[in-house]
């Protein structure tokens, strides 16, 4: 998992992050899953893991982050 | 001769999907002549990872399975490759990890002690599934846009080219789809699933020769 000890660290940054996600994640379609390592997950259950702040909803935070800075610097259509 | 040598566990979902998806692979290899050391499901064990490589010697490893920056885990997670494994054995082979994280040390690690090339992630390996193709992974037209591109690594491996060109023209197949997905023509399951591929796409790394090949 990426290290997210910067964020992590600001429980009003996290608070923001998590309702950034779970809008993002609130997208997904109820017919699809999602296989992150060794599990599978729903929508709702990433929606649960990212209001609980653990591990797996980290990492789906960390991805929306990523994909999100990268979009804002042009890094995703940089050769466009 | 050259060989490859597969490990394809199957022990969960995610697992399943991987074992299904290394088929086309398997198919391209033999139809290339290659020698195929299928480890699959329970033998994807670490007495028979470690005995193949001592009998058979082969050129090129692909493991699928759950992973960490420490392991890499075979049938039931039971570890195939660490920083205990006698990496005299993996001396001079390319290998391509589908699994999470090993490329964020474990891959420099066996480079560092003499395998010739890795392939793998340095975060986790992110793919969607549509529940309706659970019975059917290979049909699963989500799934496709992940693991295609993935076993671009391994395939083009197969056909001789270097472990630069094969990780270059993955990471442009993930692109292709990316700049796919992320069109408002195209379906909102893919529009919702790009930030994940893009997650691949970025972790995706290369370490020691890029100009090894089988």
């Amino acid at each position: 998992m990426p290290d997210t000890a910067a964020w992590t660290q600001d429980p009003e940054l996290v608070e923001s992050l998590k309702l950034l996600a779970m809008e993002r994640v609130k997208t997904i379609p109820d017919d699809t899953e999602l296989s992150v390592g060794a599990g599978v997950y729903s929508k709702d259950q990433l929606l649960t893991h990212i209001r609980k702040g653990d591990g797996i909803g980290n990492q789906i935070i960390e991805v929306q982050l990523r994909f999100l800075r990268d979009m804002a610097s042009g890094a995703i259509f940089k050769d466009e | 001769m050259s060989s490859l040598l597969v490990s394809r566990p199957k022990h969960d979902l995610p697992t399943e999907y991987l074992f299904h998806w290394c088929k086309p692979v398997i198919g391209m290899a033999i139809k290339r002549g290659m020698k195929v050391l299928d480890l699959k499901s329970g033998k994807a064990s670490w007495k028979i990872f470690v005995s193949y490589l001592k009998s058979a010697d082969p050129d090129l490893i692909f493991l699928n399975g759950h992973g960490s920056a420490h392991e890499i885990g075979g049938q039931n997670n039971e570890v195939l490759v660490s920083e205990k494994t006698d990496v005299k054995l993996l001396k001079g082979k390319i290998m391509y990890v589908r699994s999470c994280e090993s490329g964020a040390y474990l891959g420099k690690f066996l480079v560092k002690n003499g395998l010739k090339a890795f392939v793998g992630y340095a975060d986790s390996f992110y793919f969607p599934t549509l529940i309706e193709y659970k019975s059917r992974p290979l049909l699963d037209p989500l799934t496709r846009v992940f693991l295609e591109p993935s076993n671009l690594v391994v395939t083009t491996l197969i056909k001789g080219h270097s472990v630069l060109e094969a990780h270059l023209r993955s990471q442009n197949s993930m692109i292709q789809n990316f700049k796919r997905m992320v069109l408002s023509s195209s379906s909102s399951r893919e529009r919702v699933f790009a930030t994940y591929l893009w997650s691949n796409l970025q972790s995706q790394v290369v370490w020691g020769s890029k100009d090894a090949r089988v």
